[in-house]
């Protein structure tokens, strides 16, 4: 008995001393320490849908354009922040307010920097795919372009640093000035054009289905690339040195885009509210119910006899509010700040409303404008009836058929004669007296609905005050005299770990003083 | 004490040789004086020899003799020791002497050792000090009774978080709770789910609340690094360490059966103090759906435009008039007559309900010749003061050790426990969100919360967009939120000890294999019809298993009269295996089922992770003439959460003791009884978790987004993007140097004891979640930044004023004052989130105390007066720290008066100085439903200073000032949560006791008065499981008061 314990115990002490031994080898515990449920890498057409989706979602449809649509007084905030926003208090120069959507434009525009990459080696599953790669640089473009416009002087040249977590990674980039991002703009837009004639010829094939936008079609991309030259020449045109040559361009470049409404780049994945995605105008009102109908954008319609005030609102119950002397909208700047007490927008329960990135009717509205400021006011009035006729019939039509369907709003459509009639015996006439104004104002209506839209007005109304032009589209709210942000301030996140943008930070009330470069400030 | 010192005394009279020299033999009994009890393991020495044995279970001895003898000397570790005169039959009583107790402590590893020889500072509590209260959480009954340990309770919700630090914070966003270690076996007590930036949902238990208090012998905190350097990586936060009923200490022969039961009835502890004048509406105008309270005159009602019974308006003339009531739209959606007379409503006390507890705990235990065993099986049932709370808790127990013969033993431990938990949420979500601010003129109550004939439409005073009407989300039909835990851990162990043939060497070795194994789920339902939705469903499964394999050998030696020595050489295996799987779904096709299984869109992620850390570690110890301790301590460790190249640390440990009292000028001094002063130093790590970098599904929500609003797959399309975090490959382990000092005394035959003890923690290389630049396009990076400092001061005072057969009185005191500096995080960045909303936030900030609050302030100028803008309102300064959360000192009494068979025993606990974030508090007066707001008519002229420095006459509307402070200013938020708090009393008082039964009963109440600067609500509710605990309150579920009777039966 007793031997038998001296030789377990000598069995024992070996057994256990091996185990101890190889139970902390690297390889071992390399193998404990695996990940094995997250992928290490992926193709290139997964992270474009993702770009995509957060581009349309993230970018275009949320906050930045809530923001925008304050300030541009197509929405009274009534409630919270957006309360806060209307009345200027401290959100406009609060660094958390656009922190969000910050990190997200340089999060798109760090996987847009991957997928080129990816596309641009000669190994991979990737290698190769040049259409992938141009989807990817428009998008870069379009990111990059909402990040200047909206922030000034943002980092670029440093930023998105791919080498990332290695030592050599630049955590606090520089400063690039709005001139030298917007070189970056049109540089990834004339690549991508040059790329969208080639083919994806890499193992992992066309993008297909993975690219909500357009399917995938290399020509569709390319129209959208060309529609962003010509909106992009427009905003920097304070800037430019032969005006009319970049007008002419802005006509060339539109009639080389979308040449129907069909074809716009909207993402319209949408399928109402709790399903997979819903458009985040109307989830936003379903989460907060913080917007309110204003009372200058209603003012503006009503003057003009617009048809659309008879289906774009509907009260607190949500029934269509079919006669506008009846609406019930928040005064700007001087609302009180309590839920379901003024009228709404109908776009509040449209889930479906897609995203527009870039529509035909924005490029007629484009072109419009060009042909004005050349003078050439035959093709201005043609471009501006072809602009609202097509804003008008698409949108209301869209919005329509979202409301009637999902809420029974009994929402009726604006017919093709009354849009006519609108245009004749209400709009003529205010163009005739004044072409310029009356086309912003009319691309400032069109822009209304689910907000996507509502940053281009944005930068419009700026564009305008760079040529003095901002009495063109009146805004009403009393805190303008004082407080109109000419500007969204930079995120947190770059103010609290970047002491280039700190700098320039400050304490946030830059934004009431420093236009943008292109809108005639410095940066 | 007795029992313990029992064990003691077997374990080291290996000295006391055993007498076989021919001569006579005499037996005898030893008894106790104060309870006519025998003494077991007394020992009996022949006066001038070495000669000796120790008395049996009955207090009996037999002892052989020379015939020249004739005294024998008896001893027994807390009692006089007596000399008397060798005879046949004697009967010897034995006096207490509180002079002699030496009390024995639990260190790292089981290993027990006189408190004196310890070169820092430890505490022990005993489990019924623990459990006199009737808790059921481990850490409610711990609070207010360890110096330098922090309690953060989060609310009074059945199986609601709690935080446990020791010495503050060592990390910013990781781990900071201590390693609990429950009879050898290292156990998980952190919680499985963060409740993240404590915002949002429902809180999230630690796995903490598996621990049944009522099963716990003794609970050893082991507070500093010197303390708990033995366990390497793991414990650079402290250790718990629990020992278990076991049966160790019974009297040898029969079963020992012990049933303890508690009832008691928790009610809300405090409520809010709300104005009852005043009904819904804005301005003096009512609303039937306005979120706030400023309207008329609630008595006025009748009269309002557009709802009053006796004006013309839209409803008059529809059913004419109403003299003396008003149309209420609610009332009419649920189907009631809508007319009704104005009334006040008290929906707050409507909504809450009298909890109750009830926990068994049943014992049976015994100690036979070679084998020791217990079993305590044991149940909680809980219900919540919020309908659909609740809380079942049911555990069973089995422990067992034998002796194979002189030198083999084994044993082992078992342990399976099961709990459900029915939960309630807070904050954005909170589901008192829609109590607290209803309108006292609105029937909360009364009125169905739902339309008639659709139970899926709510029906509410306010609108329920991102908000549930509450009653209808305590349907849990509608919302609910439960987790349900299967958890067994236990341990076997073989042990060999041996003399190796000599009377001074002894050496054991134990090996012990363990596994702590549970399973989870997690469920959280938002009905069908939630803020007007179709609902959601998440079903989180959590199985985590760990296997635990410890070999220690110990060698000790004495090596001569004045030397002693002791060695440990340990290896310890740590292995955990965790998988979760969350199965989330959102839109139910139909209402009626809210089922995952009944969702339209999903998505599911599996996560498996492994983690091993081996250690191997050692031990010296030296003594010299019981006067000078000295210790020392080294492990290395190796994890595998760490890079290739990074796995390998190395952590010593140095103490020392020096008692005074042993030196020849201070031996038996009449004042002073006892000094010791001790010292120690310590370096433990704390290890990260990395990983490579990685790709993952893009997740949407949070920002203004109530749920998400975009699940992949899209049209089932799915997309994959580099995950925000990235990990880097240099990633080493944050280390934490510590220093402690401190000083023991006891005065006059220890009437007073008093033990100061002062710590500093450096920690370097924090591993956290460095907040990147935006602009790099990624979020964080994992990786090694920042310094902290913590500097502890603790006292422990216990005085024993009174100590009289019939009467004894203790008073102790612990206080901690603990100043925990953030000196450094990554180069650029100046502060860190821990939590919160995008504005107030839970930070960590450089140059403060941790953690602080952050957010917009009040502009003031030099002197600090507010600014009032020329509109009479406060105008909106810089974002910056407006609130700190940390306390300048804690103190917490505990005082224990017997009176005969009756004992009386109180905690109160003073926490000085730290600030909370209230939301709640804020909106109250927001809402107008404060009791602030009651003198409303004339205005306001806020108190402060124009830019220009005259001072502010502006007067202002009440509801004004309120929108523009609370909206925009999150420092109108920050309160003081200064308190003192009658946190246990409760009153024993033995029935029945006999040899073979006892019976006595208790009375006990908890958190029963409060003191506080704190407003409307108890400052010990708050958000989040997180490091941001205590710090940020809105809308969190309320504390409770709680009042019962318990009964403990021993045969």
């Amino acid at each position: 008995m007793k031997n038998i314990r001296n030789y377990s115990k000598w069995a024992l002490s070996v057994f256990l001393g091996t185990f101890f031994l190889s139970s902390c080898s690297e390889d071992a515990m390399d193998k404990i320490n695996e990940n094995n449920d997250n992928a290490k890498d992926v193709t290139s057409k997964f992270i474009i849908s993702d770009i995509e989706t957060s581009t349309a979602f993230n970018i275009v449809g949320s906050d930045l354009s809530f923001y925008a649509s304050i300030y541009m007084e197509h929405e009274v905030g009534t409630y919270g922040q957006m309360f806060d926003a209307e009345m200027r208090n401290s959100q406009p120069t609060s660094s958390s307010t656009y922190d969000n959507q910050w990190k997200e434009i340089y999060a798109n525009l760090k996987e847009a920097k991957i997928v080129i990459s990816k596309c641009s080696a000669t190994t991979g599953q990737d290698a190769g795919n040049q259409i992938t790669k141009g989807v990817s640089e428009v998008l870069a473009a379009y990111n990059l372009a909402i990040l200047t416009d909206m922030y000034g002087d943002v980092p670029w040249s440093e930023a998105c640093d791919l080498s990332l977590p290695s030592a050599t990674a630049i955590l606090q980039p520089k400063v690039d000035s709005q001139a030298s991002v917007y070189t970056a703009i049109f540089s990834f837009l004339d690549t991508a054009i040059a790329d969208l004639a080639g083919s994806d010829d890499g193992l992992a094939g066309s993008l297909g289905g993975q690219d909500f936008i357009f399917g995938g079609d290399a020509s569709l991309w390319t129209k959208f690339a060309y529609g962003l030259k010509a909106r992009y020449t427009m905003h920097l045109l304070s800037k430019s040195s032969n005006q009319a040559t970049d007008l002419n361009n802005v006509i060339t470049w539109a009639n080389l885009s979308f040449a129907s409404p069909s074809e716009d780049s909207k993402y319209a994945v949408y399928q109402g509210q709790g399903t997979s995605a819903a458009s985040p105008f109307a989830q936003f009102y379903w989460d907060r119910d913080y917007f309110s109908v204003s009372q200058s954008f209603l003012d503006k319609l009503v003057a003009r006899n617009d048809p659309r005030a008879s289906v774009l609102f509907m009260d607190a119950s949500w029934n269509l509010q079919t006669d506008p002397s009846k609406i019930y909208a928040a005064p700007n700047g001087t609302a009180i700040e309590q839920v379901d007490t003024y009228d709404l927008s109908a776009y509040s329960v449209a889930f479906k409303t897609p995203t527009n990135l870039l529509s035909y009717h924005e490029l007629q509205f484009l072109k419009a404008e060009a042909y004005a400021r050349l003078s050439d006011l035959p093709n201005a009035w043609a471009s501006l009836h072809e602009a609202v006729t097509s804003c008008i019939s698409t949108k209301i039509n869209a919005l329509v058929a979202d409301v009637n369907n999902e809420q029974g709003l009994g929402a009726v459509t604006i017919s093709d004669t009354q849009i006519q009639t609108y245009l004749a015996t209400d709009v003529q006439p205010l163009f005739t007296a004044n072409p310029l104004k009356e086309i912003m104002v009319q691309k400032y209506l069109g822009f209304y609905g689910a907000e996507g839209e509502a940053l281009e007005s944005y930068n419009d109304y700026r564009r305008l005050q760079a040529f003095g032009q901002q009495a063109f589209i009146q805004l009403d709210n009393p805190n303008n005299a004082a407080k109109f942000p000419l500007r969204f301030c930079y995120g947190t996140s770059d103010v609290t770990a970047n002491p280039n943008i700190k700098s320039l930070y400050g304490n946030g009330s830059y934004v009431y003083t420093e236009k943008v470069w292109w809108a005639g400030g410095t940066r | 004490m007795r029992k313990l010192t029992f064990l003691l005394t077997c374990l080291f009279l290996v000295g006391v040789g055993l007498v076989n020299a021919q001569s006579r033999s005499i037996s005898g009994n030893v008894f106790s004086s104060d309870d006519g009890q025998p003494v077991i393991g007394a020992t009996v020495m022949v006066k001038g020899t070495t000669l000796g044995t120790i008395t049996d279970t009955d207090g009996k001895f037999r002892l052989n003799f020379p015939g020249n003898a004739k005294n024998l000397v008896i001893s027994y570790v807390g009692m006089k020791t007596m000399e008397v005169e060798a005879k046949n039959n004697i009967v010897v009583k034995l006096e207490p002497d509180s002079r002699q107790i030496q009390e024995v402590v639990v260190t790292a590893f089981g290993i027990k050792r006189d408190q004196k020889a310890l070169g820092y500072a430890t505490q022990e509590v005993k489990g019924e000090d623990l459990q006199r209260a009737g808790s059921t959480s481990l850490s409610s009954s711990l609070d207010g009774k360890v110096s330098g340990v922090t309690v953060t309770p989060s609310s009074g919700m059945p199986g609601a978080s709690s935080q446990i630090t020791i010495r503050g914070a060592r990390s910013f966003t990781g781990n900071n709770t201590p390693l609990y270690v429950i009879d050898g076996m290292p156990v998980s007590s952190a919680a499985d789910i963060s409740t993240g930036d404590g915002v949002t949902a429902a809180d999230f238990s630690n796995r903490g609340m598996d621990i049944d208090p009522s099963d716990i012998e003794t609970l050893t905190v082991l507070k500093g690094q010197a303390a708990a350097a033995l366990y390497g990586i793991r414990a650079s936060n402290g250790v718990i360490i629990i020992t278990t009923k076991s049966g160790k200490n019974n009297v040898k022969g029969k079963p020992v059966i012990t049933f303890s039961t508690n009832t008691s009835a928790d009610v809300v502890a405090r409520y809010p103090n709300v104005q009852t004048e005043y009904a819904q509406g804005s301005y003096g105008v009512y609303n039937p759906t306005a979120s706030k309270s400023w309207g008329p005159k609630i008595s006025d009602l009748p009269k309002d435009a557009s709802y009053g019974g006796e004006t013309d308006n839209k409803y008059t003339k529809k059913y004419g008039m109403h003299p003396g009531e008003y149309y209420v739209v609610q009332r009419a959606n649920a189907g009631l007559d809508p007319w009704a007379k104005p009334q006040v409503y008290d929906n707050i006390k409507d909504f809450f309900r009298t909890g109750f507890t009830n926990s068994n705990s049943f014992n049976v235990s015994q100690a036979l010749e070679k084998t020791t065993y217990s079993i305590t099986l044991s149940s909680t049932n809980q219900l919540g003061i919020i309908p659909s709370t609740g809380m079942e808790r049911y555990s069973a127990k089995a422990t067992a050790e034998t002796k194979l013969d002189d030198h083999w033993k084994v044993g082992f431990n078992a342990n399976y426990t099961q709990n459900h938990i029915d939960k309630s949420t807070g904050a954005n979500d909170g589901i008192v969100a829609t109590v607290y601010p209803s309108p006292a003129s609105y029937d909360l109550k009364g009125i169905p919360s739902h339309y008639a004939g659709d139970p899926y439409t709510e029906n509410t005073y306010r609108s329920t967009s991102g908000f549930d009407a509450a009653y209808w989300s305590t349907d849990k039909s509608n919302n609910s939120f439960t987790e349900g835990t299967s958890r067994f851990f236990g341990n076997s162990f073989v042990d060999f000890n041996t003399g190796l043939g000599t009377q001074n060497q002894k050496l054991d070795v134990k090996y012990q294999l363990g596994v702590d194994t549970y399973n989870s789920l997690y469920e959280t339902i938002w009905g069908y019809g939630h803020q007007g939705g179709m609902g959601s469903a998440e079903d989180l499964t959590y199985t985590k298993t760990t296997l635990n394999s410890l070999l220690t050998a110990n060698y000790t030696l004495k090596l001569n009269e004045d030397w002693d020595f002791a060695a440990l050489l340990g290896n310890e295996v740590n292995d955990d295996r965790t998988k979760s799987l969350d199965a989330y779904g959102q839109t139910f096709n139909f209402p009626g089922w809210n089922n995952l299984n009944n969702t339209v869109t999903k998505s599911n992620t599996i996560s498996q992770l492994g983690n091993r850390t081996v250690g191997f570690f050692g031990n010296v110890s030296a003594t010299w003439k019981n006067m000078l301790y000295l210790n020392a301590t080294g492990r290395k460790d190796y994890v595998s959460s760490m890079p290739r190249g990074n796995r390998g640390f190395f952590y010593p440990s140095l103490s020392a003791g020096f008692i005074l009292t042993e030196l020849d000028a201070l031996k038996n001094n009449s004042v002073l009884s006892y000094a010791k002063i001790r010292a120690s130093y310590a370096q433990v790590g704390q290890a990260g978790d990395y990983t490579a970098n990685y790709y993952s599904v893009p997740t949407y929500g949070g920002d203004y987004w109530g749920g998400t609003p975009v699940v992949y797959p899209i049209n089932s399309t799915n997309a994959f993007t580099p995950y925000t975090v990235v990990y880097d490959p240099k990633l080493k382990p944050q280390n934490t140097v510590s220093y402690e000092g401190g000083l023991d005394l006891k005065f006059f035959n220890n009437l007073i004891a008093l033990s100061y003890t002062f710590s500093r923690q450096n920690v370097t290389d924090q591993i956290f979640k460095v907040p990147l630049s935006g602009s790099t396009g990624s979020e964080y990076l994992m990786t090694n930044g920042g310094k902290i400092h913590t500097n502890t001061h603790e006292i422990n005072l216990s005085i024993n004023p009174i100590r009289q057969k019939n009467i004894d009185w203790n008073v102790g005191f612990n206080w901690t004052k603990m100043d925990n500096y953030v000196d450094e995080l990554a180069p650029g960045v100046g502060s860190i989130f821990l939590g919160g909303f995008e504005t107030p936030q839970v930070r960590a900030q450089i140059g403060e105390k941790f953690p602080v609050i952050y957010g917009s302030s009040y502009e003031r100028d030099s002197k600090g007066n507010i600014i009032i803008g020329s509109d009479g309102f406060p105008t909106v300064g810089a974002m910056k720290v407006i609130g700190k959360v940390s306390p300048d000192f804690l103190l917490d009494m505990n005082t224990s008066l017997r009176i005969w068979k009756c004992t009386i025993n109180a905690v109160v606990s003073w926490k000085q100085g730290g600030q909370m974030y209230s939301g709640t508090n804020a909106l109250l007066n927001f809402y107008g439903v404060s009791s602030n707001t009651l003198n409303r008519e004339n205005g306001i002229v806020v108190a402060g200073v124009h830019a220009d420095g005259t001072v502010n006459t502006t007067k202002v509307a009440l509801q004004d000032y309120y929108a523009k402070t609370v909206d925009v200013i999150d420092e109108a938020a920050v309160y003081n949560t200064s308190f003192v708090k009658l946190r246990e009393l409760s009153v024993n008082y033995q029935l029945l006791k006999t040899s073979s039964f006892s019976w006595d009963i208790t009375l006990f109440a908890r958190n029963i008065l409060l003191w506080t600067e704190f407003p409307n609500f108890d400052p010990e509710s708050s958000q989040g499981n997180s490091n941001m605990a205590g710090a940020f309150e809105r809308f969190s579920l309320p504390q409770t008061s709680s009042f019962g009777l318990g009964m403990n039966f021993k045969f």
